[in-house]
């Protein structure tokens, strides 16, 4: 009998990480499948408490490749974010999600990457230039800019 | 006021005829219990339209009006919908008064020629639907009920008056699904069904309703307080998920008990049939392994731990886990699990096999060719020779000692799994392991002495040439050069002795080639010497 194709195993791989998710989701945290396709999720990420995003409800789309778990998925920002290292089309620079990506990781570990990202960016390796030096310089200013796009966008 | 018949305490009975998802049955919508009224009712994922859901009262009735909420997860699944009443035969005032006041329950549903259509709807982008009897009148005691604005997300449909008794004498009501968008659920999250006693029940009966009625008021309030915060507290998302993950939870929990945890791979979740043990503790298949470095690789970056990111180095590396790939092998056995490979025994069986295949095509080479051949047999049996003085003496017999005893322990394994079960299913995964992962493949043996190398080098040599060969083995496993007896691990415990030339000898045969001199290989005339003949087990 032939080995499993690589689908197979990652769909293998993706429904038990759906199980487990259901089963023990991480905080301020929610996934699942869209429609029926289980290669494609949609994930939400509440606003960290004690940043400017709290309060705010931020949609993400999770694409895993068919080679997955040995390829990270691509997760994409759906909602408007004012971060540095999130786009306005919602890439996320994120060194699990590239070059850092091991097998051992799941998506609820994403997630809450995801969410540490919020409440510390990384002005070093911004994705938005003019967002980092708003964030060096002008704290106030950044803090104000986040509160009003989420409450623009994830309200 | 009008009541909702649909309350428990009017003991109305309710009937799907499809199947309903685990936790959302129909008798959800008429529970007493109000977590399962909130649950409220959902086909089964691959149910497709119509779904018919019959309620029939204990008495006849005369329908006001019919609340039909079809929210559920969010998005607009029900998009055309129907209602058929049906009344009973002209022995309906004795029946339900009979019903009512004895309790008896009717277990009998009229046929379907039998229901009236008198409502249909279709939806767009709606989730509540609500059928209203304008003819309806109020009779003492029974008195009018408020009329409730409809806000635009409900629907409001007039029924049809399809005769006497089509509205004001009903004792079936039918509510029928009949389209749902694409792939959407037929769900009913919540039914009410208004209305009053019908004309032709005894007072009697009438009595006993308005007592009901009258006696859980505050009930009959409870009932419906908490609904309307919970609606108001919906969170698509939170619903979407939990409708989804029954069928999946209980679809993996039955898959991923079938296979102990520890056998599976944690990173594939496949059954492992080479298990590594990596330095942090992990242990994952090699395979696995094989594509972890890859995508490392495809970085610029060496071999690591995909669980920690520590590189590997030569005091920590990936090792074989021979007595997890054990406990493997003997679960895959037990279960008759195919499509995963053996190794170990299985692998040293097969190394037994090549020499057997090779013989015909060895036959029919060239002269030039077998000189060549000759020469490197006689290299190996000069170096096999010369091996066994450069090891101590001392240690050899316990060496034998330990290997014989190792030998009877397997064997009694053997035979307490099933003799000739256990032949045919290792037959099987001999044959898989030969053409897939017997060169590639670590050993998972636990001692290897010299000679074992050797015969491992040849076998592993002799296993690229059947490419090359069209010609199948004469017979299916090792057999003896001179008697033709075939070697098994099952049938025999006599010990089996090999020439230079890879051909096998049964201990009487080779007694008896040993009294004639000089002593000649039977299968291929080579010459031999007693020094020569090695000892091999299998």
């Amino acid at each position: 009998m032939v080995h499993p194709t690589l689908e197979e195993m990652a769909l293998k791989r993706i429904q038990k990480e759906l199980v487990a998710f259901s089963q023990d989701p991480p905080a301020q945290c929610s996934a699942g499948p869209v429609a029926e396709n289980l290669f494609h999720w949609q994930a939400t990420i509440m606003g960290p408490e004690d940043s400017p995003y709290q309060g705010g409800v931020f949609f993400l789309s999770v694409h895993f490749p068919s080679n997955y778990p040995f390829r990270p998925p691509k997760v994409s920002f759906i909602t408007r974010i004012y971060h540095p290292n999130i786009s306005k089309n919602g890439s996320i620079c994120l060194d699990i999600l590239n070059s850092e990506w091991s097998p051992a990781l799941t998506i609820s570990k994403v997630l809450l990457s995801i969410c540490s990202l919020l409440c510390d960016p990384n002005p070093d390796d911004p994705l938005v230039p003019e967002i980092a030096k708003v964030y060096r310089k002008d704290l106030k200013q950044y803090d104000r800019m986040a509160r009003e796009w989420t409450e623009r966008y994830a309200m | 006021m009008v009541i909702n018949l649909c309350l428990p305490q009017f003991r109305p009975r309710i009937h799907c005829n499809k199947v309903s998802a685990d936790g959302y049955e129909v008798e959800n919508l008429i529970s007493e219990d109000l977590i399962k009224r909130s649950h409220g009712f959902r086909t089964e994922y691959f149910i497709r339209p119509p779904i018919y859901v019959t309620v029939s009262f204990p008495f006849n009735v005369e329908i006001c009006r019919v609340n039909i909420d079809l929210t559920a997860g969010g998005c607009q699944n029900v998009t055309g919908l129907e209602l058929y009443t049906s009344a009973l035969s002209s022995r309906a005032p004795q029946d339900a008064q009979d019903c009512w006041t004895t309790g008896l329950s009717e277990t009998s549903v009229p046929d379907k020629e039998a229901f009236t259509l008198v409502g249909k709807v279709l939806l767009k982008n709606q989730n509540h639907v609500v059928f209203s009897h304008r003819g309806f009148k109020a009779r003492p005691p029974f008195s009018p009920m408020e009329v409730t604005l409809l806000s635009p997300a409900v629907v409001a449909q007039d029924l049809w008056n399809k005769g006497a008794f089509s509205l004001s004498h009903v004792a079936h009501l039918k509510i029928g699904i009949t389209h749902v968008t694409g792939s959407g659920i037929s769900c009913i999250k919540r039914l009410e069904v208004w209305g009053q006693p019908a004309r032709t029940c005894s007072q009697e009966v009438i009595n006993s309703i308005l007592s009901t009625a009258s006696e859980s008021p505050s009930q009959d309030l409870g009932l419906h307080t908490p609904a309307l915060p919970m609606e108001s507290d919906y969170d698509p998302g939170g619903q979407s998920e939990g409708q989804q993950s029954p069928c999946t939870l209980q679809d993996m929990s039955e898959v991923v008990q079938d296979v102990p945890e520890e056998f599976l791979d944690p990173i594939t979740l496949e059954i492992m049939p080479c298990p590594m043990l990596l330095p942090s503790g992990k242990v994952i298949d090699q395979s696995t392994l094989e594509k972890c470095n890859l995508s490392e690789a495809a970085w610029g970056r060496v071999p690591s731990d995909p669980f920690t990111g520590l590189a590997f180095t030569p005091q920590s590396q990936p090792l074989p886990h021979p007595s997890l790939k054990a406990r493997i092998d003997r679960f895959l056995l037990q279960h008759s699990i195919s499509g995963c490979h053996l190794l170990g025994r299985a692998q040293t069986a097969s190394a037994m096999t090549p020499s057997i295949i090779t013989l015909p095509s060895r036959k029919r080479k060239t002269g030039q060719a077998e000189h060549s051949s000759d020469y490197s047999l006689g290299m190996k049996a000069s170096s096999s020779a010369t091996s066994p003085l450069l090891s101590p003496t001392t240690s050899e017999p316990t060496a034998k000692k330990m290997k014989g005893a190792s030998e009877l322990g397997l064997t009694d394994m053997d035979c307490s799994a099933g003799p000739v079960s256990h032949e045919q299913k290792l037959s099987q995964s001999l044959e898989i392991a030969l053409t897939s992962t017997l060169g590639s493949m670590p050993s998972f043996t636990a001692r290897l002495t010299k000679g074992q190398l050797q015969l491992g080098t040849r076998g592993s040599s002799a296993c690229r040439r059947p490419a090359t060969s069209s010609e199948l083995p004469r017979s299916a496993g090792p057999e003896c050069a001179s008697c033709r007896r075939v070697f098994s691990s099952y049938t025999t415990n006599e010990p089996v002795y090999q020439l230079p030339c890879g051909h096998l000898l049964c201990r009487p045969c080779l007694s008896e080639k040993q009294r004639s001199q000089p002593m000649m290989c039977t299968a291929c005339q080579q010459p031999v010497t007693s020094q020569d003949v090695l000892r091999v087990h299998f």
